[in-house]
């Protein structure tokens, strides 16, 4: 019988050297499942790292630009003179 | 609700010690809510933003990072500098006696039909708002949250 694929499903076939297939084999067999379910596994447990998804809230981007910086630093100077500066020194 | 960001409330979000700070918080909670349906702001005022943080902290990488953050974090439209833009700027500027920048989040008010959102801390702006050309100005220190 030829099971019919979802349409979301695609067919990818992949090189690997023979250790690794054996390695798969084995590791399928003691899990009792079929070699690509176990690589379909290891992807969904290796991929997420590499996807950086939206926050949901405004502490979630503030964390993240604190985590690219190390930091989120201190004013230094205070807003209100800065524009002070931009409108009434350098005319902007 | 439609918005058009000013620089100020982007800068008071990512300086935690700012004025303005918990109020740009919840507003930036909104949009990601959808709560506020639209939010955008222009090239002009992403450029000023991440001056104004640099000269705040004198730290260039947070300044990058926050602008980072606008393009890629936050679901705030980027208005690019489209004929359109540029010809409704040079007249908003023609015509308003405040900054160039300030002009820009009017312009991009104008183009998404949105209301131009500013922080009343600009304060020498403030005293010529009365005089202002173009879309609807709003002061998130009196933004009703209760959308």
């Amino acid at each position: 019988m030829v099971k019919k694929l979802d349409d979301t499903v695609v067919i990818s076939s992949i090189r690997i050297s023979k250790e690794m297939s054996k390695k798969l084999e084995l590791i399928a067999k003691r899990q009792g499942i079929s070699k690509t379910e176990l690589i379909r596994r290891a992807l969904e447990s290796y991929l997420p790292q590499f996807i950086e998804l939206r926050p949901n809230s405004a502490e979630e981007v503030l964390n993240k630009v604190k985590l690219r910086t190390g930091f989120i630093p201190k004013i230094k100077k205070s807003i209100k003179s800065i524009y002070q500066e931009i409108y009434e020194t350098e005319n902007l | 609700m439609k918005v058009a960001l000013d620089t100020s409330i982007l800068v008071g979000f990512f300086l935690p010690d700012d004025l303005i700070h918990q109020l740009a918080k919840t507003v930036i909670n909104q949009i990601l809510s959808n709560k506020i349906e639209y939010a955008c702001m222009s090239k002009i005022n992403l450029i000023e933003m991440g001056y104004i943080i640099e000269r705040a902290t004198e730290n260039q990488d947070y300044a990058y990072n926050c602008m980072f953050s606008v393009q890629h974090d936050l679901t705030i439209d980027i208005i690019d500098l489209t004929w359109d833009f540029m010809t409704s700027l040079a007249h908003l500027k023609a015509v308003n006696p405040i900054s160039f920048c300030d002009n820009a989040t009017l312009a991009a008010a104008h183009l998404t039909r949105s209301q131009a959102l500013f922080s009343r801390e600009k304060e020498i702006v403030n005293r010529r708002f009365k005089r202002i050309k173009g879309p609807e100005i709003i002061f998130i220190e009196d933004f009703n949250f209760n959308l």
